[in-house]
Parts: C-alpha cells; sequence; structure tokens
C-alpha cells in the first residue's frame, strides 16, 4: 500500500478529476451489473486513486445527480448510467479497433483501452465504429453498447458452473485480471471455438487440443452450452495438427483470426471448402509450406493454430 | 441536390445492411468467389502437361529446402554471386577509372587551362564536381551492373521465395519476416535497391524493420574501404604467411557483425518502436520458371541499376562541389575544412577515430565510395607530409597499399583507428540515396529519421567502447 501510495502522489496528482468521476462510474455501473452493493470502501479498494480524490469525485457526482447516496451505498441514476454506457462503448470500440487495426499484442489491448477511453471523444468513437463495420463485439466477447446507449447482456454461464458432460461454445474470456487472462491464452483458447467437456475423464477439449484450467481461469470464461439437437460440428481440428501425407478440408478461420490477417487469409484461398495438404517443411521446422488450391503457400506455426479443418480419406480424391 | 439525397440514402442502406448481414460476411464473400471460380475452371481450363511440372517441381523443393542441402546450398549461390561481383566489378571499373579519372579529368583540366578558365571555376566544376561523379559512377556501375542481373535472375527462376522459406524461423524470433533474407543480400549490393526490394514484404511492420535494418548490410561502397583498412592494418600484425587469412577474416568478421546487429536491432525494434504495427505472415512459393536471361538483365538495368546510379549521381555532383568548396573557401588564415576538423578532433579522438575522419564521413553521406579518397585527401592537407595528392579539395587514391599506409600513419592513426574506422564503416547513418529512399518508401518523416540518425548513435557507442578498451589494454 505504501509504494501505492507514494506512486499516486508521484504520477496520479495531475490526473485530471474527470477520469476519477468516470472510473467511479463505471466501477459502480459493473458492481450494479453484479448486483453487489458499492460504497465509499470498495471503490477505495478497487481504485488506484487516493482518498481526497476519490472522495472529492463522489461529491462531484452526486451534486450534478449522476448518483445517489442511500443507506451507506451509493446508487447510479439515469445520468450517471448513461455516462457509464458510454465509457464502455468507448473502451471497446476501441480494443476492437487495436485488434483489427493494429499489431499490439492481445494482452496489452485492455490496459491501452483503459486510457483511451477517457482521451476519445463520443464523435471519433463512432467514425471508428463505422469504419469497423459497426462490431457487435469486442475481441475478448463483450457486446459492444451501441450508439443510443443499449448495452446487451452477455449471454451464457461461467465455465466454473459446468459440471456435467456437454459439448460448449465459448463466448467470452474476462480480460481482467491480466495475470489469469494471460494464463488464459497460454492455453490457447479462442473464442467461438467448440470445446467438449468430459468429467469422466476430466479433459476440456477445443479443436483436437487438449485444456489445462486453473480453478481461477474457469471462472473467467464465458460459455454457451449447445443442445443435442443442435447441429454439433464433429471431427474439427487446427490445422497445426495435419501430419505430412494426410489430406483436409478447411471449415474456416477462427474467430481469433482478425484484421489484415484474416483479408490475406481468405484473399489466398483459405476458405471453407478448399482442400489442404502439407508439401513441405523448412528445415528449421517452421514455416511449413501447404498445397492449396495448386498454390503453394508457407504458413507460421502460430497461423494454422488459426486455422481449421476436417481431415478425409486419403483415397477419397 | 437530388443526386445528393440520392447517395445519401444509399450509403443509409449499405450501412443497415452492413448491420443485417453481420460479420461473417467477408468470409462468406471470398468463399463464394473461390466456389464460382473453381466452378468455371473446372468446365473451361483444360490441363496439359501440369502433372509433370508439378512432379519436377517438387523434386527441386526437396532438394533446396531440405533439412541436409538447403543451407549448403544457399550458402554457395550467395558466395558464387558476391564472388562475381567484387572480382567481376574490378575490371569494367578499372576500365571506368582510365576513362574518366585518367583520361577525361586530364583532358577537362587541360582544355580549362586552354580556354583561361579562373582557377576557382575550372576548381570547382572538374575538381569538385566532375571528379565526384566520376567517382561514384566508376566504383558503383560495375558491381551494381553485376550484382542486380544475378539477384533478378535467382528471383524469376523462383529460388529467392525457397531462402525465405528455408530462413523464416531465423527471422521470425527477431520479429521480422524470412523475405528479410532477401532484402538483406540486396544490400549486400546496395542498401538504396535493398530498401526498394522490402516491397516485397507485405507486413507493415516487418517491412518496416526490413526498411530501418537494411544499411546494416556492408554494401558494395563499403567493402572496398574494408578490404583496403584489414588489409594494411589488420593484416600487418601478424607474420607474411597469415596476412591475407588474418585480413579476409577481419572483412568477414565486420560483414558478419552486420548481419548480427540487423537481427538483434529488429528484435529491439519490434519490442519498441514498431510494436503497435500490424503484422501479419504469408509466403507464396510460385512454381519454377525458366529465367528470361535478356529481359531480365534490360529490366534489371533499367529498374534498379540506374535508378540507383541516378539518385546517387544527383547526390554526388553537390558533395563533390562541397568537398572542393570547404578545402579551399578560407575564414582567417585556414580553410573550412581545417576549422571543422580542429572543431571535431576532440571528440573524435575520444571514440577512437580524429576530425579528418569524422568530416570525411559529413561530406561523404552522398556515397560511402568517396570515404577513402576524402580522408586521404585531407590527411595529405593537414598531416605533416607531401608528394601526395594533387592540391586541396582535390580527391585522390593511391596505386600502392604501402604509400596509402603510409599517408594514413602520417595522419596519426594506429590500429584502434583502422579498427573503428571499420566498425563505423559498418554502423553509420545510411548514404544520402538510401536516406531518399526510405523516406519514398515509408513516406515518414519519422522512421526517416530514425533509420539515419539511430546508427550513427550506436557507431559512436561501439567506437567509444572499443576505444575504452583499447587504452585500457
Amino acid at each position: 500500500m505504501g509504494i501505492k501510495n507514494w506512486l499516486n502522489t508521484l504520477l496520479l496528482k495531475r490526473v485530471d478529476q474527470s477520469i476519477i468521476e468516470e472510473d467511479v462510474l463505471k466501477y459502480l455501473y459493473k458492481n450494479e451489473e453484479k448486483n453487489k452493493t458499492s460504497n465509499f470502501q470498495s471503490i477505495n479498494n478497487e481504485l488506484v486513486f487516493s482518498e481526497e480524490q476519490i472522495d472529492k469525485s463522489i461529491q462531484q457526482l452526486i451534486k450534478n445527480q449522476s448518483i445517489v447516496n442511500s443507506n451507506q451505498s451509493l446508487l447510479l441514476e439515469e445520468k450517471g448510467r448513461t455516462a457509464a454506457i458510454k465509457l464502455i462503448r468507448r473502451h471497446r470500440i476501441y480494443e476492437k479497433y487495436l485488434s483489427e487495426k493494429t499489431g499490439f499484442s492481445k494482452s496489452s489491448w485492455h490496459h491501452k483501452a483503459e486510457e483511451m477511453e477517457h482521451a476519445l471523444t463520443d464523435e471519433e468513437v463512432n467514425l471508428m465504429s463505422k469504419e469497423l463495420g459497426n462490431p457487435q463485439f469486442d475481441p475478448h466477447g463483450d457486446p459492444i453498447p451501441t450508439k443510443d446507449g443499449q448495452l446487451p447482456k452477455l449471454k451464457g454461464i461461467s465455465l466454473s458452473k459446468i459440471e456435467h458432460n456437454c459439448t460448449v461454445k465459448v463466448l467470452h474470456i474476462e480480460d481482467e485480471p491480466k495475470r489469469v487472462y494471460k494464463s488464459i491464452i497460454k492455453q490457447g483458447l479462442h473464442i467461438g471455438s467448440i470445446m467438449t467437456i468430459n468429467f469422466t475423464s476430466s479433459v476440456y477439449a477445443t479443436e483436437g487440443h487438449a485444456l489445462n484450467f486453473n480453478k481461477k481461469d474457469l471462472e473467467n470464461i464465458t460459455v454457451q452450452v449447445l443442445k443435442e439437437e443442435e447441429e454439433i460440428p464433429k471431427g474439427i481440428v487446427r490445422l497445426s495438427l495435419l501430419k505430412k501425407g494426410e489430406k483436409a478440408v478447411i471449415t474456416g478461420l477462427s474467430s481469433e483470426c482478425r484484421g489484415i490477417n484474416r483479408r490475406r487469409l481468405l484473399d489466398l484461398g483459405f476458405v471453407k471448402g478448399s482442400k489442404i495438404s502439407i508439401n513441405m517443411v523448412s528445415p528449421l521446422s517452421d514455416p511449413t509450406a501447404y498445397l492449396i488450391r495448386e498454390t503453394l503457400i508457407a504458413l507460421r506455426k502460430e497461423q494454422t493454430d488459426m486455422i481449421l479443418i476436417k481431415k478425409i480419406n486419403n483415397d477419397a480424391e | 441536390m437530388d443526386k445528393d439525397s440520392a447517395i445519401k440514402s444509399l450509403l443509409e442502406e449499405a450501412a443497415e445492411t452492413r448491420w443485417e448481414i453481420g460479420q461473417e460476411f467477408h468470409d462468406k464473400l471470398s468463399e463464394s468467389i473461390y466456389q464460382n471460380a473453381a466452378h468455371i475452371a473446372d468446365r473451361t481450363v483444360i490441363k496439359e502437361g501440369q502433372k509433370e511440372n508439378f512432379n519436377i517441381d517438387r523434386t527441386i523443393d526437396s532438394i533446396v529446402t531440405s533439412p541436409i542441402w538447403g543451407f549448403p546450398i544457399m550458402f554457395c549461390v550467395l558466395a558464387v554471386v558476391l564472388w562475381l561481383t567484387i572480382i567481376g566489378s574490378n575490371y569494367p571499373s578499372q576500365f571506368l577509372a582510365f576513362l574518366l579519372l585518367d583520361n577525361a579529368y586530364e583532358w577537362l583540366r587541360a582544355f580549362a587551362i586552354d580556354l583561361g578558365t579562373p582557377w576557382w571555376l575550372s576548381g570547382f566544376l572538374i575538381d569538385g564536381v566532375f571528379l565526384s561523379l566520376a567517382w561514384v559512377i566508376s566504383v558503383m556501375l560495375p558491381p551494381m551492373a553485376i550484382f542486380f542481373p544475378l539477384f533478378t535472375i535467382l528471383e524469376d527462376l523462383g529460388y529467392l521465395p525457397r531462402i525465405a522459406f528455408n530462413l523464416d524461423a531465423l527471422f521470425r524470433k527477431s520479429g521480422a519476416h524470412g523475405k528479410q533474407a532477401l532484402t538483406m543480400s540486396m544490400g549486400f549490393g546496395c542498401n538504396a535497391a535493398g530498401v526498394i526490394a522490402t516491397r516485397i514484404i507485405d507486413s507493415p511492420r516487418e517491412r518496416l524493420i526490413a526498411i530501418i535494418t537494411n544499411n546494416f548490410s556492408l554494401c558494395n561502397g563499403r567493402w572496398p574501404t574494408q578490404i583496403l583498412l584489414g588489409t594494411i592494418f589488420i593484416g600487418q600484425m601478424v607474420p607474411d604467411s597469415y596476412q591475407s587469412l588474418v585480413s579476409t577474416a577481419s572483412v568477414i568478421g565486420v560483414a558478419l557483425l552486420g548481419i548480427g546487429l540487423t537481427f538483434a536491432s529488429s528484435w529491439a525494434l519490434s519490442k519498441t518502436f514498431l510494436k503497435g504495427e500490424v503484422s501479419s505472415f504469408t509466403l507464396e512459393l510460385p512454381p519454377y520458371r525458366k529465367p528470361r536471361i535478356l529481359q531480365t538483365i534490360y529490366t534489371s538495368l533499367i529498374d534498379r541499376t540506374l535508378i540507383v546510379l541516378w539518385r546517387a549521381c544527383v547526390f554526388a555532383a553537390p558533395a563533390g562541389a562541397v568537398i572542393w568548396l570547404v578545402c579551399n573557401i578560407t575564414i582567417g588564415d585556414t580553410s573550412i575544412a581545417n576549422h571543422l576538423i580542429y572543431l571535431m578532433d576532440n571528440f573524435g579522438l575520444l571514440i577512437g577515430l580524429n576530425g579528418v575522419i569524422l568530416l570525411a564521413y559529413v561530406l561523404a553521406i552522398p556515397a560511402n565510395e568517396i570515404v577513402i579518397p576524402t580522408i586521404l585527401m585531407l590527411t595529405v592537407m593537414t598531416a605533416p607530409i607531401t608528394g601526395y595528392g594533387s592540391g586541396d579539395g582535390v580527391m585522390f587514391e593511391l596505386d600502392s597499399l604501402g604509400n596509402t599506409h603510409e599517408v594514413l600513419v602520417a595522419g596519426g592513426w594506429t590500429l584502434l583507428t583502422a579498427i573503428n574506422v571499420m566498425l563505423f564503416s559498418l554502423i553509420h547513418n545510411p548514404c544520402s540515396t538510401t536516406i531518399y529512399t526510405i523516406y519514398k518508401e515509408t513516406n515518414s518523416v519519422r522512421w526517416t529519421t530514425l533509420a539515419s540518425i539511430g546508427p550513427v548513435i550506436l557507431g559512436f557507442i561501439v567506437c567509444f567502447v572499443v576505444a575504452q578498451i583499447y587504452y585500457m589494454l
């Protein structure tokens, strides 16, 4: 705590009051979503600002009728809720922008968006959204609030609540705290992928890969259970699991394959229905050259994780 | 107005439709385009002899990318290309030097005297502009006219993408693209051409990395400097029988250090300045083709050699004029050059160089080829030695290595100076042609500045550290 306070006084003295107010509103909104109550103490524990700064912001927010203080707990008024949703929109649109148009790594998106959400204007964000084709979800699977402030609820349930064998679709991976998020993406779990859960062998598997989650990881993954009668695609694995001499048909690209990378792969013919096989492997074992639509294209290992295939019988030409 | 509102409503409809069709739209579009194309091709394209060609290609591929033969073949090809360039360009270079420096130059001077041209005008035009142009053309043109066609033939053959395929894993570790192996090799010919060649890299981040680090490929203009100093200073340290071995090793060592720096700086750039640039990877391996030799020679001469030579000349002509002027305009009793040398001498000595060398590197920004002639001229001008050169501001080179050694030692050179000039020759700003090309290719002052200033700072640091270690020993 000592270092934190010291850093605050050193670095955050000049922090704009409005930034703290916005962060307070966002915190209140997120707690409201979780049906938790908020008070001065819980805000002070969560945010990195000093007690005076937080107190000053809360007084200001009460004064301009964004929040009210009732029975020792702070509640959002309509005005405050609208502001919080706008902030969330800026955050998620910016994350989407980072994922589609820049080369920053997955784990740095959230942190960068935390800063930019205070700096961007609504007009800039609307322009950004238009440029990105009005996306509905951010790269972590969170719904993006619309221009007129509608925030659809995230569907699905936490993976930790599933206790029977089933097949699920991964909807959302929580990006906070960073340590847990990093451990999940290290496992190579992709949003939008199909995962099978089998408790008898205690194995989570997706696209031909077995996954080893910690307990904390499970809580931060949201999935949707696929019902029996729904068409569950079977035998889909990643291209990285194709062996020399085997043949396969591409079934699609993972939704983690974004921006210019996705468009390049589509342009080169990595589309549903293309036949693919390995032609040769580099002497340094990466990249691998694939024969697809009568051309030879070399891809790196991390890209072949993004391409989904279904192996086919060797005899069937 | 009517038109405007029609366009507006159309745009609105498009935006609404885009929202309705959702995110999968692009995938579905590409999918259906490919389906259609495949359908049309199946019905109409007649395939003949493709199977055989295909099998031949696969056989060649399995050899040139095999774990055993892949690398030896690659190094042999590169060695042959470099050998042909360095050895083969000697003869036309000597011929051009004979033509332009020995004959045309003397003839022009005689002609100027006959006309009664004032000394400053003939000095400015002939000793300055013409001499510098003649130097650049005779040293630069032959190696480029050999190197670029050879390279283009390999490209046409389809072999170059296989090199990128073989080496990609090494480049991937430093955040770069395998194709950088090719632009790096191209840089051994000429950095400006290497920078242009980065167009083959389609990922923005990797392309910038290749552009900014290309300077660490020892270019044609710098090989002669390395060979000269390696021979007369480094080779001298050992007994006669080992001389050529040691001097060759020192030159190759500098070139390898350049490759090492390319990897190190690529890695550093990808982690810092270029972290946010978009990055992607794809490498197409086209079928092998019979190279079209004549067409290749023609296009590589037009596209690469002449463009680069033209740019070099545009910068070298004024540089020659400036070199002549700073040596012949005096402030007080001494020339501007002497003032500048005096000014930079202390800093130069601190990093194991000297004022003459630093001034030569400033004056010779347009072309690395004229660094040694400028150093010799400035040394003769300032050092207590007579009998060499032909006047202030007139660049020259000596036929005998012994004489060159004598002049440089008279200028205060030690083994440390030679080592540091060899290092600084590798690690300094790109020539102005390359800087201009970088600006043309990136269209950004920021990246051009980084690519120009970064290496100089690094060069100063390296020279300083080497000098301190040398003094301690």
